[in-house]
């Protein structure tokens, strides 16, 4: 099961409200290589890994990036809170602003509601691994261009932060791929 | 009224930027492998050979400005630290070494939640001290927070 603790994982502290620039970061919260679908496709994987290690390292990782919604949502959240009816429209996101309100839909930049078709499961560690390697590349180059789009330092200083997760996540799936490989062959 | 802009008590305004007075630990093994817990939090790794910055782009910790911030702010570094120990010790649960470490800073950590908890809000609904209310939601978020 699953116990919320009241914090995060890293200090967020946004005063500016910036309607543009929390658009973009709803890449990473429903995109397809968001944070959402990474916490999904590791929980939903880890079911069929080849022993406890697998497991249970999926279910820590998939329980990480559940924090980073958080962490997304609450950037979102801090740069539109008090965005005005007229900061709505002049960021384009009138549509959005119609819908949700100050709300955070679970969509990506393109207002694309979040769909789980991009996730892909297959029972087969081999290639839910290597999915994993891809995912976490993708969610990396993703940061990498939020952070080119962002000039505020306090947001950059949290992406930049969530993007060495991700390169942290890579390292730990390669191992792990490494480690059945290598015990496959021995047998 | 000044509750009325504050978001929950767990993202604080952080002013400036925090100062990294923090030796480095005297264990040689620890040293050559992991980041102090401060640098953990700072370069969001505690493994010292993963870490890989980007173009130019520095990360900074946010300075805290009471005793509950910084109490705040040692929780997440050494939460982070023991965090990503954690995922290394899934893969090889058998590194006694990194046990070891393991141990040591998950020890630290627990006790900074103790006396966090103590002093100020329960991280956890059941770790939440008994008082004459229900403390898990906090006086703070009730009278307006979010």
């Amino acid at each position: 099961m699953f116990i919320y603790e009241k914090r995060h994982q890293f200090p967020i502290n946004v005063k500016r409200t910036d309607v543009r620039l929390a658009k973009a970061l709803y890449a990473q919260l429903g995109g397809q290589n968001g944070e959402l679908g990474a916490c999904l496709r590791y929980f939903a994987q880890s079911f069929t890994m080849p022993d406890e290690r697998g497991r249970r390292l999926l279910k820590d990782i998939a329980t990480e990036e559940m924090g980073h919604v958080e962490m997304i949502c609450t950037l979102i959240y801090l740069l539109t809170k008090d965005a005005t009816v007229k900061e709505m429209k002049e960021a384009g996101n009138d549509c959005s602003f119609a819908i949700f309100g100050d709300g955070i839909g679970l969509h990506d930049c393109a207002g694309v509601p979040f769909a789980t078709a991009g996730i892909s499961i297959t029972g087969d560690y081999k290639a839910d691994l290597t999915e994993d390697l891809a995912a976490e590349e993708r969610a990396r180059a993703t940061y990498e261009r939020l952070i080119d789009l962002t000039d505020d330092p306090e947001v950059i200083n949290v992406l930049l932060f969530l993007r060495q997760r991700e390169i942290v996540h890579y390292n730990r799936f390669k191992s792990l791929l490494d480690v059945y490989n290598k015990e496959n062959k021995m047998k | 009224m000044d509750n009325m802009n504050q978001g929950p008590f767990y993202f604080f305004p952080f002013m400036s930027e925090h100062k990294i007075i923090e030796e480095e630990k005297e264990d040689p093994v620890y040293k050559e492998v992991f980041f102090t817990p401060e640098l953990t939090l700072l370069h969001g790794n505690a493994f010292k050979k993963e870490y890989v910055p980007y173009k130019n782009y520095k990360g900074y910790i946010p300075s805290s400005r009471t005793e509950e911030e910084e109490l705040l702010l040692k929780i997440q570094m050494y939460g982070l630290l023991v965090h990503d120990i954690n995922l290394h010790l899934d893969i090889y649960p058998r590194d006694k070494d990194v046990y070891q470490i393991y141990k040591k800073y998950n020890d630290e950590y627990q006790k900074l939640c103790l006396e966090y908890q103590e002093k100020y809000a329960p991280l956890l609904v059941k770790k939440a001290k008994y008082d004459n209310r229900f403390t898990w939601v906090s006086e703070k978020d009730y009278k307006g927070g979010l």
